[in-house]
């Protein structure tokens, strides 16, 4: 039974200027469990399962080990966490089973930097340390009744897949759904278990796509930019979410242009580096918006307001 | 309104040591820092500012927030270095308590900083105001001196053999009656004294910042070319970070004590350094240009956005004295106020 949004879904509060009297400790912390006070302080989890997803992605699953914890946890799709190795460091990923799933919470990593290897060489009954949800996610609630076009290119697709998800499990709420999904190879695609089911499925159009040919590879070819403008969507009533490496981003937010979509029916995600997850530390803002608090999710209007940092 | 002899200053500081460690500006050498009452000679009548902005008693340069022990078979305890210790800081100046309003807006929004909190909620602020203004000083282009009017336990003002007395909370009123013996009534000719040295303090700034101006420029000013054009000066050094009272950028690190225990550590960091905002595949801030774009921009243009107008520079001028390159922020600034 899906979880049907009777849960709390925390998100971060909007930052406000208090005195020191006004303080209450652990006021606005969008998290279940001890956790509730101190903010830097991340939940001991278990990785239940490792997926290869591809050569340098792997997927966690992990299972808080407050059991309350785990039964409570509730996020907003699109919210991301800070995924520890303990030892090693934090770093930010999107959350991306889905919002439903009460047994695990699962997080993609590609293989990048100190904490992300840190993380490929753990194995599974490992522990980690989760500091989530974090930030605010998409407005699926808002969407209802609309056409839904995601775009999504590589390790992008991680960013965009809970609310995909989500919106799945919530098929009546929504339009037509279309699926855009395109890699480097055919080796790249992640998530290939929801693949073959998206493109069974008779009430969604799932389009994958590889931007070179490749051996013993039928599907379709062609930069996902250019494949977008050839299935054309049209903007009335639909919103397009996009994620994916910054230059596939640039492009599918030219191409949706020609399509004529307006901005403010056009949402992505930001990755920035962070650290201290609650608008303190300085490094994600954007202007005045700092990608933890405000972000990830932003919509293209939004982002039109920003300084162009991005 | 109270009065005590500079004589009988340390015997009120040593009493007070009885309950909290007591920081005091320190005169070492030429230049004056703030270290313990025992560190070293109080510089009881310093002139102008600390080297260091007093931030260090709410926000220090690096602290454990937290212990991880993986005692393995599935148990991990996690400690938490939430700081008890009592501090009373004797002697800050009006300029680092109007930083430390601005780390309160950031540390103190919701959800709180924990460690912040518990230092702040601990500390005791002694301010001690200006009488005479640095060179570089600029605070009361900002409201913020030479005198304070808020934000501290007890105001001290020094007029000649004494310190005029006042308190600012419950808990300086109750220190001030509980200390009474060190302390004689204020009359009217100390009121006068201070008044007056407000006044001549007031008048003295030979550094100012036009900040309405500034404010209404930076609107414009993003792609201006002067970001570009100073950091060509800038060294990349981060010591206009260091001494800021409202710099408040920290990094966050894991440090392997043994095999199976962690801590995670945080310390300062500067929005100057190249790798402050790098990931893997790139930096949104990659040029020094922008990173010196992005510390002003934060100061007069984000902070206020965020926190109701609060501005991130309180005119002590450290920036200004420090600067490795010899940037002068306020020239700089001014510049781009009021055109080129």
């Amino acid at each position: 039974m899906p979880n049907t949004g009777d849960m709390p879904v925390p998100e971060s509060p909007a930052k406000t200027r208090l005195t020191f009297s006004e303080v209450q400790v652990g006021a606005g912390i969008p998290r279940a469990g001890k956790a509730a006070g101190n903010p830097y302080l991340p939940e001991i989890a278990t990785i239940v399962e490792i997926i290869q997803e591809t050569p340098n992605i792997k997927s966690f699953r992990v299972r808080f080990d407050d059991d309350l914890l785990q039964a409570a946890f509730a996020f907003k799709p699109g919210q991301v966490g800070q995924l520890g190795v303990l030892g090693m460091g934090e770093a930010t990923f999107a959350i991306n089973s889905s919002p439903s799933e009460r047994s695990y919470v699962q997080f993609s990593v590609m293989q990048a930097g100190e904490v992300t290897i840190g993380l490929h060489c753990l194995n599974e009954g490992d522990k980690v340390g989760v500091r989530a949800p974090m930030g605010r996610g998409f407005p699926v609630e808002e969407w209802k009744g609309r056409n839904l076009v995601y775009i999504m290119g590589g390790i992008g697709a991680a960013a965009l897949r809970a609310t995909i998800l989500y919106t799945l499990e919530h098929r009546e709420d929504y339009g037509s759904i279309t699926i855009l999904y395109g890699a480097r190879t055919p080796v790249d695609l992640t998530y290939q278990y929801d693949i073959a089911e998206w493109e069974s499925r008779r009430d969604i159009d799932a389009v994958i796509t590889v931007d070179a040919p490749f051996p013993g590879w039928e599907g379709r070819v062609g930069m996902v930019p250019m494949v977008l403008e050839e299935l054309a969507p049209k903007p009335e009533n639909t919103i397009a979410v996009c994620c994916g490496p910054p230059i596939m981003i640039k492009f599918t937010l030219q191409a949706l242009q020609r399509l004529e979509f307006p901005n403010e029916q056009v949402y992505t995600t930001l990755e920035k580096r962070m650290k201290c997850g609650i608008g303190i530390c300085g490094r994600c803002n954007v202007g005045s918006k700092y990608v933890c608090v405000d972000g990830p999710v932003f919509s293209l209007a939004e982002l039109k307001e920003l300084p162009d940092e991005l | 309104m109270k009065t005590i002899a500079k004589t009988k200053l340390i015997a009120f500081l040593e009493a007070l040591s009885d309950d909290y460690r007591v920081v005091v500006p320190l005169q070492q050498g030429t230049e004056v820092e703030m270290g313990e009452l025992d560190g070293g000679r109080l510089a009881v009548g310093y002139r102008g500012k600390t080297r260091f902005s007093a931030k260090e008693c709410l926000f220090p340069e690096s602290e454990v927030m937290l212990t991880f022990d993986n005692r393995g078979a599935g148990a991990v305890e996690t400690t938490e270095h939430t700081p008890a210790e009592k501090t009373a800081v004797w002697g800050v100046r009006p300029c680092d308590l109007a930083g430390m309003a601005t780390l309160d807006a950031v540390f103190l929004s919701p959800p709180v900083d924990t460690y912040y909190y518990a230092r702040r909620a601990n500390t005791l602020l002694l301010g001690l105001n200006c009488h005479e203004v640095g060179t570089s000083c600029f605070c009361r282009s900002f409201a913020a001196g030479p005198f304070a009017s808020s934000g501290f336990d007890m105001i001290f003002t020094d007029v000649a053999e004494r310190f005029l007395v006042e308190s600012g909370s419950e808990v300086g009123a109750r220190l001030l009656e509980q200390h009474g013996e060190l302390f004689a009534e204020a009359g009217e000719a100390d009121r006068q004294e201070a008044e007056s040295l407000r006044l001549a303090a007031e008048t003295a700034f030979t550094t100012t910042l036009d900040v309405p101006a500034l404010l209404v420029a930076l609107q414009e000013a993003f792609d201006d070319g002067v970001w570009e054009e100073q950091a060509k000066k800038c060294t990349l050094c981060g010591t206009c970070c260091i001494v800021c009272p409202t710099c408040h950028c920290f990094n966050v690190e894991d440090v392997r004590k043994t095999r199976k225990l962690f801590q995670r550590v945080r310390y300062w960091d500067s929005c100057q350094f190249t790798g402050f905002t790098r990931m893997a595949a790139e930096n949104s801030r990659s040029t020094q240009g922008e990173r010196w774009r992005q510390k002003i921009y934060d100061k007069f243009v984000y902070l206020p956005a965020v926190y109701d107008g609060l501005l991130g520079c309180t005119g002590c001028g450290r920036c200004l004295d420090l600067c490795q390159g010899n940037i002068n922020i306020v020239q700089v600034l001014e510049k781009v106020s009021h055109g080129h």
